[in-house]
């Protein structure tokens, strides 16, 4: 009785040892995506980018390109309501975009004046990085610096602005 | 000078300018162009549903069987009130003389073909084409809206800023700005505004103590924007909605925010003495399409009404919920008379989306009243059509149709308003089925 005892449970643990065993497959589903999170040049130029981005993805990404931090969903909920009630998208993104750019939260995250003038080369390479997820071409640096330097009313809001509304943005 | 009317003059006359050396191939100098009726239209979706029993035939309760008969339409209609049995609170009305005075009614006409279904009803008489089964409610309708007939082919093209669709509802309707036909489509749209949304709680919320750019921050906005835009290989046609100019845009969005911020005060179509209690989302939607008419000027609006689809359960709240949406019809035409550009200029039409069934379902509401469905019966094909406007142009106080002999279709309200706005003649003949409504017309 008492071997026949041993060997169950040496019997058992064999088994559990070298049985069958399914095998997982862990696959991950993004189904809100955050884009530009990381100021991480994804792109090697802007014809990469070919697709338009839903509703729900170019809000999410504006609002975290702004407040470096993923969208509430009821405020994503309630934004991309809001758009739908509004037939000129441009009209309409450009309503959100002023909203948050207004918010002091949003605010301490651009750079002043004197901090963007200091450098403006570097503040144009972040800029491209930061909305448009790559460098900018030589010409494409050189025309924006030509513009801010030669605007001295012009502020990192104003470039910001400009990024978010541009064609480019849309897609990804 | 308005800075708005100053820039709207100042297109005008370059628009004469570059318009004036062209000489068509024919030897004329400028294309035809059919003569305008009036200069602005104002369509009434007057929709959820209207059966022609309880509006233009006055029946009341008659057809319950449970009380008499009577006008609940008392803006719109001429005839007596329901002596008694009233199952909703009624409103002494705006106007002194029923609209149906200023214009012709068409008792009886006929939604004649496809699904007595609300998008397909609205969609029939924004397009002036029948809808099948099939419709799919996610995507633009197939064939041109009015809007993009009316801005492609008037002269000279018009801007989105003349042309708005005022839906009460979001789901599928906001789509009907614009087609997804190869030859016209966004570029052709017209502005959208669903103001239950557009003003409600979220746009307070966001949006009511945002400041509208300076000009100086647009034109430094226009700047940048172009300089990034010419970087990049699609356009805004790559992108779907409407759009409008700069200026427009600027003007809209200085619009929408000062509503919300109360710098713009907003009217509401309500009895002296009724409080806002008493709004309905119909109403509201009325209220803000006076907005943008007094604002705007717009020559093309549409707005429609859908709080009547309670008739599926609650057939006293539908009786009640008529008489409120015949008081806003009311009001806003009262508005319009008021208005020096829009006054004895402004053509006005009303149509239902849809009938309803001409038996009853079995639900029954408080008052023990049977509710009504719409499920594509010949009852739910019948339907008016009230075409109200200045003397002298649109026949006033007449009747045309009855009960044997219906005269007109929902497709011939997209004819219509393409008669009155003097663009039918350019249309392609083959894209819209349907006839003017003639007979309202001197």
């Amino acid at each position: 009785m008492r071997v026949s005892k041993i060997g169950i449970v040496c019997l058992l643990v064999l088994t559990g040892l070298f049985s069958c065993k399914k095998e997982i497959i862990q696959q991950v589903v993004y189904d809100n995506i955050i884009y530009q999170v990381d100021t991480v040049a994804i792109y090697e130029n802007a014809l990469e980018k070919d697709r338009l981005k839903t509703p729900l993805q170019f809000i999410s990404s504006v609002y975290s390109n702004l407040y470096f931090s993923s969208i509430p969903s009821n405020i994503l909920d309630n934004l991309v309501l809001y758009r739908q009630s509004i037939g000129d998208k441009g009209l309409v993104n450009e309503m959100i975009i002023n909203a948050m750019l207004e918010d002091p939260l949003v605010l301490i995250n651009i750079p002043d004046d004197v901090a963007m003038r200091s450098d403006v080369s570097e503040f144009i390479t972040t800029t491209y990085l930061r909305f448009y997820l790559r460098y900018p071409t030589e010409y494409e640096a050189y025309g924006l610096r030509e513009l801010i330097e030669s605007d001295t009313e012009m502020s990192a809001v104003d470039v910001y602005r400009a990024f978010l509304l541009s064609n480019e943005y849309q897609f990804y | 000078m308005k800075r708005r009317t100053f820039i709207k003059k100042a297109g005008l006359a370059a628009a004469g300018i570059i318009g004036v050396p062209y000489i068509l191939p024919s030897g004329r100098l400028f294309a035809a162009s059919g003569t305008r009726l009036a200069n602005h239209v104002v369509l009434v979706v007057f929709g959820g549903g209207i059966r022609n029993q309880e509006s233009v035939q006055q029946r009341y309760l008659l057809s319950q069987g449970a009380g008499p008969g009577g006008n609940v339409m008392n803006n719109m209609l001429t005839g007596a009130p329901p002596a008694s049995s009233l199952v909703y609170s009624p409103w002494d009305p705006v106007l002194p003389t029923p609209l149906s005075t200023k214009g012709t009614l068409y008792k009886h006409m006929r939604y004649a073909e496809g699904p007595t279904g609300h998008f397909n009803g609205h969609s029939v008489v924004l397009t002036g084409q029948y809808t099948e089964t099939s419709l799919n409610l996610n995507i633009n309708p197939e064939f041109p809206t009015v809007f993009e007939y009316y801005r492609k082919h008037s002269e000279p093209a018009r801007n989105a800023m003349n042309a708005w669709w005022l839906s009460l509802d979001l789901g599928p309707y906001p789509a009907l700005n614009y087609s997804r036909h190869p030859d016209y489509g966004a570029m052709y749209g017209a502005n959208f505004m669903s103001p239950l949304t557009t003003f409600g709680a979220v746009g307070y919320d966001y949006f009511s103590t945002i400041n509208t750019l300076h000009p100086e921050e647009l034109t430094r906005l226009q700047t940048l924007r172009t300089f990034l835009d010419q970087h990049f290989d699609r356009s805004v046609t790559d992108i779907p909605g409407v759009v409008n100019t700069a200026s427009d845009n600027a003007a809209i969005q200085e619009f929408i925010i000062n509503i919300l911020n109360g710098s713009i005060p907003v009217e509401y179509p309500l009895p002296p003495g009724v409080g806002f209690e008493q709004l309905t989302g119909d109403l509201i939607n009325v209220a803000a399409a006076w907005k943008v008419l007094d604002h705007f000027t717009p020559e093309l609006t549409v707005i429609n009404t859908t709080n009547l689809d309670i008739c599926h359960s609650d057939f006293s709240s539908y009786m009640g919920l008529l008489h409120k949406a015949d008081y806003g019809i009311g009001w806003l035409w009262d508005k319009i008379q008021s208005h020096p550009e829009l006054a004895n200029d402004t053509i006005m039409i009303c149509v239902p989306e849809h009938g309803r069934n001409a038996e009853p379902n079995s639900i029954l509401d408080a008052n023990g009243l049977f509710a009504y469905d719409h499920t594509s019966d010949e009852n739910s094909r019948d339907i008016f059509c009230l075409i109200a406007g200045p003397a002298g142009v649109v026949n006033q106080g007449i009747t045309i149709g009855d009960d044997d002999d219906p005269v007109g279709e929902s497709i011939d309200v997209v004819p219509t308003i393409a008669h009155i706005l003097g663009f039918k003649d350019s249309i392609p003949p083959f894209l819209l089925p349907g006839n003017v409504l003639e007979g309202a017309f001197t």
